[in-house]
């Protein structure tokens, strides 16, 4: 009921409304912009999470999967944290647990992880489009390193492959224009893909790779 | 308010001297000059050094009379008046024995009425105030003297007439009454299995239409034996009708799923009388019931039913007495159950530290910090393990960097590395990781304005004063840097960077109109090599057009294979920048041709149904109050552009389905993804490895006592 026009107006109650009632939920604050000096607003909010339903719907997962926090979230992103496979979740809130980090324990699949060194592109591979083909599915995947709401995800790209033990093909549409394709490529693995390069090297997690 | 000190008190004061001995007759009216105040505070005539009696006149210095002062016995007594140069009264009081009594008035220097107020024994006890042009009024109230309250009472600039803001007022307020008086007692019934006290809400010729838990358009992820979650939707085809036993029956039977350690939670979604002018006749809305709790194995699990709903007016006499509610029919039920939960939350057993971390929960409200730092991640040593920056107030250094050990653990590594605050990083709340050197090490910049360089995954070396990035990006005076996004938007092979900028200005401009009037633009800066970057803004046409934007992504929207850019607005939709090749200026381009997003902070991208088409989620503000509010308004009671731009602004997040030929679908209402709430940051993660991005989003602004209502 705030003043569309005026972000400063203040707007009384209406007249004959009486004191507001806090059990029936009930508060006046002339200027939205005051509420949350002294009152909630937007409070106690879980933070969700949505499964896709093969790119056709999604349902609501938040629950079971435990990510529901009722705290005041902000910042998230997904990131496979203990190398096996399966994206964690980070997540920073100011209220109700600063910092929150899942542990995804979702039942195993299938997945490939790709990582990118640019010889004309950029040294990340940053902005390039890669494509696999996994059985008769086609997956399409940009690497960056998404920047978001005071977070920055990692700058590599996760395929989940479901019950797939390969990828059959990875197109790589690298920033400098060059195609290049590889492949099969097994799952469950962690690749590093040298723009230009035939091959693949993989990547063992504690064992530094030259940049 | 505080009592304010007169003019001449202020300059008596100044000239006080010590008390004089012998009382004796004083003059009826004097000028300032002729006395001075003791150290008693009583005024005295200089002249004779008795106490005062009589009126003080003080002149402006042009001249005309500015104030008049009554006083007894060297204590302010009687009329205190004050006028503007132009003779045009600024201030009128009583004074009884030294102590301010009665009515107070100021006003402005064009004549109005400005502020009013009682006093008794020195004291204010309450007061009103006008705006100056007289059109709002303020109410003010006092405690011993102290301004405990003010609040507005009068507004006549206000657009929505007094009858439709009581109208939506009293919607609200019988929402509240259902819901404490009628759907309180019946959800407490339904977690306790007591039909009877639910049958007790019911009409005598209650009717409702129910359905199988699958009857519908069903949604479902299966994981076997270890998860199911599925939602839905039900059409009129689906349903079947019966009575009130058979209703009890099948939402019982629905209760039943859980064991006795069983939550329920009630909601309504819309609320309003079926006909606008008959506010005492029917009413309807939907009313969302969400039971949580444990599965048969231990496990979560929820279930979430909504009803349309149709009832008698909800005075709280006829919700007491029972019988009160008519119809229900079933719109959606969703519901999911695991074994286990899916995710464990682990971050202290990882070896971070939440614990060190300001936590607005656990302080007073005049502690609160609206945004306390972020999360931000790389491979900082190539070792193929993710680490970790947190920017967090309570942090030492107001951030910690940490390593990534085996099984998920990190070490705190922040000296280790050699990452000392700059001179204005005491509390930076924004950092990126890129290789801004391209020697494939990632460096780091601060919105405290200093560049790290990534000495071979060894240390960072501060390299800000080789770096213009903090002069071009006015880094750290201009503190509201809310992002960088990392992008090599020319495909020159050297990583760039866009910096986001806001301005929330919070008391100007307008809310629906997408701008706040913002004096900042955003930021490409183009690198160009040893650690020096160009301000590309206004060549490429990226500046965001002076919004406020918390955050911007960076996709192939067109499939072109150029970096194109989206941006969003917290007052309004944000806008695509088509990148149309090196040295084009960017082409804008809006995702859809309505009035769409509102409150958005954060956004992410991806191909969400695998289409080879980039999707984008925008995360904005939704309110189940807003919405009833908004969907109650008169259909004509602002234009229909700002009515459209008002029903926005507590709509939610969208996801923009990329159709393809520039086409986005907005997808959040079918596809469940809207009602998230005050929604921040979102994620595309495929959590389960399908091969289909899943989402993720926070939600929240500021929580202070769950027995409080929600602003």
């Amino acid at each position: 009921m705030s003043q569309p026009f005026d972000r400063g107006c203040e707007v009384p109650a209406p007249a004959g409304a009486g004191e507001p009632d806090p059990t029936l939920g009930e508060l006046w604050v002339g200027n939205p912009l005051m509420i949350s000096q002294l009152h909630n607003l937007s409070c106690y909010e879980r933070n969700r999470a949505y499964l896709n339903v093969g790119g056709k719907n999604f349902v609501d997962a938040s629950t079971i999967t435990g990510t529901d926090s009722d705290g005041d979230g902000r910042a998230i992103f997904g990131a496979d944290l203990n190398d096996d496979g399966r994206e964690d979740i980070v997540v920073r809130q100011v209220g109700g647990g600063p910092l929150l980090v899942f542990e995804n324990r979702f039942p195993q699949k299938s997945w490939l992880k790709v990582s990118l060194r640019g010889r004309e592109s950029n040294r990340q591979g940053i902005g390039a489009r890669l494509i696999a083909h996994v059985g008769t599915q086609r997956i399409v995947r940009e690497l960056w390193p998404i920047n978001t709401f005071h977070s920055q995800a990692p700058a590599y790209v996760q395929f989940g492959l479901g019950s797939q033990t390969q990828v059959d093909e990875l197109t790589i549409q690298w920033p400098s224009g060059k195609e290049q394709k590889l492949g099969p490529i097994p799952a469950n693995r962690h690749v590093r893909i040298l723009e230009s390069a035939a091959e693949f090297e993989t990547v063992t997690p504690g064992q530094p790779f030259k940049p | 308010m505080r009592p304010a000190l007169s003019i001449l008190a202020m300059v008596l004061w100044a000239v006080a001297c010590s008390r004089p001995a012998q009382p004796a007759a004083a003059p009826t009216a004097v000028g300032i000059e002729a006395v001075q105040i003791g150290n008693d505070g009583l005024a005295y005539l200089r002249e004779t050094g008795n106490p005062f009696t009589g009126v003080v006149r003080v002149n402006h210095t042009e001249g005309p009379q500015q104030a008049e002062l009554a006083f007894k016995a060297g204590r302010q007594h009687g009329r205190h008046r004050e006028w503007f140069p132009d003779g045009k009264p600024s201030l009128e009081k009583e004074w009884v024995d030294g102590q301010e009594e009665g009515t107070q008035r100021t006003w402005t220097a064009e004549g109005r009425l400005h502020r009013e107020s009682r006093w008794v024994a020195g004291k204010p006890v309450s007061g009103r105030e006008w705006s100056p042009d007289g059109k709002k009024e303020w109410a003010i109230s006092f405690t011993n003297g102290v301004m405990v309250d003010r609040k507005i009472a009068r507004n006549e600039s206000l657009t929505l007439p007094e009858e439709d803001r009581k109208y939506l007022w009293s919607i609200e307020h019988h929402g509240g009454l259902l819901m404490k008086l009628g759907f309180g007692p019946w959800k407490a019934a339904l977690k306790k299995r007591e039909r009877t006290a639910m049958n007790r809400a019911l009409a005598v010729d209650f009717q409702a239409a129910i359905a199988p838990v699958d009857g519908g358009q069903n949604w479902v992820r299966d994981y076997g034996d270890a998860a199911r979650a599925a939602r839905t939707d039900f059409a009129a085809q689906d349903r079947r009708d019966t009575d009130a036993s058979g209703f009890l029956e099948w939402l019982l039977g629905l209760r039943g799923n859980f064991g006795d350690t069983l939550d329920v939670g009630n909601s309504l979604a819309s609320f309003a009388p079926v006909k606008r002018d008959q506010e005492v006749g029917r009413w309807g809305g939907l009313l969302h019931i969400r039971m949580w709790g444990k599965n048969t194995l231990g496990g979560p699990a929820e279930l979430v039913v909504s009803l349309n709903i149709e009832l008698d007016y909800p005075t709280e006499a006829a919700l007491e007495k029972g019988g009160w509610l008519r119809r229900c029919s079933v719109a959606s039920i969703k519901r999911s159950t695991s074994k286990a939960p899916l995710m464990a939350e682990l971050a202290q057993q990882m070896g971070l530290q939440p614990d060190r971390m300001h936590d607005n929960w656990k302080h007073p409200p005049a502690k609160t910090i609206s945004n306390t730092g972020g999360a931000f991640s790389c491979d900082f040593n190539l070792d193929g393990r993710i680490d970790l920056l947190i920017t967090d107030p309570g942090l030492p250094r107001g951030f910690e960097f940490y390593l990534g050990e085996p099984g998920g653990k990190f070490k705190v590594a922040t000296t280790e590395v050699g990452l000392q605050p700059g001179p204005n990083d005491h509390f930076f709340s924004q950092v990126a990781f890129a290789d801004l050197d391209g020697d494939g090490w990632v460096d780091l910049v601060t919105n405290g304005g200093s560049v790290y360089r990534n000495v071979e995954g060894r240390r960072f070396e501060n390299v800000t004063r080789q770096s213009n990035l903090p002069q071009l990006a006015n880094l750290p005076k201009q503190w509201d840097a809310t992002n960088f996004s990392v992008t090599d938007y020319d495909r020159d092979g050297q990583v760039d960077l866009y910096i986001n900028h806001t301005d929330s200005s919070p008391m100007e401009g307008s809310w629906i109109d997408g701008k706040i009037g913002s004096k900042v633009a955003n930021q490409l800066l183009r690198n160009v090599g040893g650690w020096h970057f160009d301000d590309v803004t206004a060549a490429t046409g990226t500046d965001g057009g002076h919004r406020s934007t918390f955050a911007a992504v960076w996709l192939d929207a067109d499939n072109n294979r150029w970096p194109d850019l989206y941006v969003i607005n917290e007052y309004g939709n944000g806008v695509l920048l088509l990148n149309e090749g090196r040295g084009k200026p960017f082409r804008s381009v809006n995702l859809a041709d309505f009035a769409s997003d509102f409150g958005s902070m954060g956004l992410t991208a991806g191909d969400i149904d695998n289409d080879g088409h980039i999707d984008l989620y925008v995360a904005s503000m939704y309110s189940k109050a807003g919405t009833r509010v908004f969907g109650n308004l008169r259909a004509d009671a602002y234009p229909p552009d700002v009515m459209q731009k008002l029903r926005r602004m507590v709509a939610g997040s969208q996801l923009y389905r990329n159709a393809g030929g520039l086409k986005f679908e907005p997808m959040g209402a079918a596809w469940d993804l809207r009602s998230v709430g005050w929604a921040y940051a979102p994620a595309l993660v495929d959590l389960d490895n399908d091969g289909f991005l899943d989402v993720l989003a926070t939600a929240g602004f500021i929580s202070r006592d769950r027995s409080k209502p929600d602003g």
